[in-house]
């Protein structure tokens, strides 16, 4: 059965769907214009060799009428994303490579005519470290400027800005609304001498302060500026520009060697508490359970610097690293992108608050848990973090491990080891009594078949190899 | 009018041409000029044609006209 895909709605000319595991998407006949300009250019084919356009090919075969009950002008398949994933869930890093992707993508069109006519950056989608520009509905004929810009402005380059000139970190603004965040308030959160950081002036509040005076209708203005002479070459140059501005756009040091921006877990692998006797047996165990059976995706809870994502990479087609850190999954990006890897997605996110359904009808952009079906699970070092320091309840994160499925490694800190009396510390004593080894063990019996376990040689912590039993 | 029917992506339209800046404008006005250069040649072969002199008058009045569009362009810089 062919579902449309609820967060492509908005385009009325183009809308995508899943039908028989393939990812297709029709166009009407205007598209369809647009779609038969497109592949005839350079460009297009380019950007797709070079992975930065998703491959898109004509589909034959039979298609569902259009949301709207028409029949699709034509239909195309796509190369299927293997995980989707939401800018509010990108570090710094991530959302600054998808906007100069989008701007690189819109540049070539334009050398050829073409445009996008929207901006969001809902527009890229990562393989890996690899940002891929999906919105092929997205190209139409250049006419006059930039239609995308407030969009773009709204969805890249504000979050950005504002974290790199604030310090503020842009997930939780751009989770807290679909369409991002408006010139008017991001002109707010900029006084004094803020204003004349790179950028603020002209894209931020000229923006905003155009916003409210310019009362014309969108086509006006654009039929004004068009007679005015402002051609596709405008739009050329607004590219070039944000294209420039986004580019030198950084939090901190983070782009230099001499990285002295700290986080709570940036320097957790040298200051963690295992000795190397107990790394090694840990990375033994892992390897052994991930091994025998290679995997389509591996979920890595609480990835950190992505250690145990890199050796799952090497046992799984794919691999999801999510850490709540921003600061440590940021760093784990550029590394994983300046070494190319397209296997490793890393994403920013408190496990405690996952992304759940935003948009309209809470459906346009899917909950972390239904777009991330694992095959196996790593959840190491992670159980004191959610039952000590986030009160989760040991049985819920057990019932919470048993809905990703199928198998997992899940590590147990007991309750004498250094690290999870230090969060005790931070409670009121007697709280976490059922914080035990032999409790957590009656629940994941319950739940889980153990395959295997071993207690790490400092003796303090258990790994469990264990399955899903309805998996 | 109510707020709710103004679209805020007229203002936009217009910053993002703001934001291309020199280059922008620099463009927009050499066009306007090839426009306005265009626009003159086509009256003086009319003028040639006619041979009235009110319709120098006439190309003058055009001229003033088309000046706001590259008045416009230039400002944006």
């Amino acid at each position: 059965m062919p579902s449309y895909e609820p967060g492509s709605f908005r385009d009325p000319d183009s809308a995508v769907f899943r039908a028989d595991g393939k990812v297709l998407r029709g166009l009407s006949g205007r598209a369809a214009d647009d779609w038969d300009r497109l592949r005839s250019t350079a460009f297009f084919a380019r950007l797709t060799e070079a992975g930065k356009v998703v491959r898109t090919t004509p589909y034959e075969g039979e298609a569902p009428p259009s949301p709207r009950g028409e029949p699709w002008a034509r239909v195309l398949e796509h190369e299927p994303v293997p995980v989707i994933s939401y800018p509010y869930e990108w570090p710094f890093a991530m959302l600054r490579e998808a906007a100069v992707l989008q701007l690189e993508v819109l540049l070539a069109a334009l050398d050829e005519g073409m445009s996008l006519k929207d901006g969001t950056a809902y527009n890229v989608q990562f393989v890996g470290s690899r940002p891929v520009f999906i919105d092929i509905g997205s190209f139409e004929p250049a006419a006059g400027p930039w239609p995308g810009y407030r969009q773009f402005c709204q969805t890249m380059l504000f979050p950005l800005l504002v974290q790199a000139h604030l310090g503020v970190p842009f997930q939780p603004l751009l989770r807290g609304a679909v369409d991002g965040l408006g010139a008017s308030d991001v002109a707010g959160m900029f006084s004094g001498l803020r204003r004349f950081r790179k950028g603020v002036l002209r894209n931020v509040l000229l923006h905003a302060y155009l916003e409210r005076r310019v009362t014309s209708a969108a086509e006006a203005v654009k039929a004004d500026l068009r007679s005015s002479g402002f051609s596709v070459e405008v739009a050329k140059a607004t590219a070039r520009k944000l294209l420039d501005l986004v580019r030198g756009l950084e939090v901190g040091k983070r782009g230099s060697d001499a990285d002295d921006e700290h986080s709570i877990w940036s320097d957790y692998r040298t200051t963690c508490s295992y000795s190397d006797a107990d790394a090694k047996a840990k990375h033994e165990f892992v390897r052994a359970a991930l091994e025998p059976q290679r995997s389509r995706l591996v979920l890595d809870l609480g990835a950190n610097d992505g250690e145990y994502s890199a050796l799952a990479a090497e046992h799984a087609d794919h691999v999801v690293a999510v850490d709540a850190d921003e600061k440590v999954v940021d760093l784990l990006y550029r590394r994983l992108r300046a070494a190319g890897n397209e296997k490793v997605l890393p994403l920013v996110m408190n496990l405690v608050d996952p992304s759940g359904g935003l948009g309209w009808r809470n459906r346009e952009r899917a909950p972390f848990v239904e777009r991330v079906r694992p095959d196996a699970t790593l959840a190491l070092a992670l159980v004191h973090h959610l039952t000590i320091a986030a009160n989760v309840p040991l049985p819920e994160v057990v019932a919470w491990l048993a809905d990703f499925g199928g198998r997992q490694v899940v590590e147990f800190p007991h309750h004498d080891d250094v690290q999870v009396k230090r969060l005790l510390a931070n409670k009121p004593a007697g709280l976490f009594d059922d914080y035990r080894r032999e409790t957590f063990e009656r629940l994941l019996a319950e739940r889980f078949r153990v395959l295997r376990q071993e207690t790490l040689p400092g003796g303090t912590r258990t790994l469990y190899l264990v399955e899903a039993v309805d998996a | 009018m109510s707020l709710a029917y103004l679209d805020p992506g007229s203002g936009s339209l217009i910053a993002s041409v703001l934001v291309g800046g020199a280059a922008a404008a620099g463009v927009a006005a050499k066009q306007a000029r090839a426009r306005l250069m265009r626009l003159g040649r086509r009256r003086k072969g009319e003028e040639l044609e006619v041979q009235a002199e009110d319709e120098a008058t006439t190309a003058e009045a055009a001229d003033a006209g088309a000046e706001p569009s590259d008045a416009a362009a230039t400002r944006d810089g």
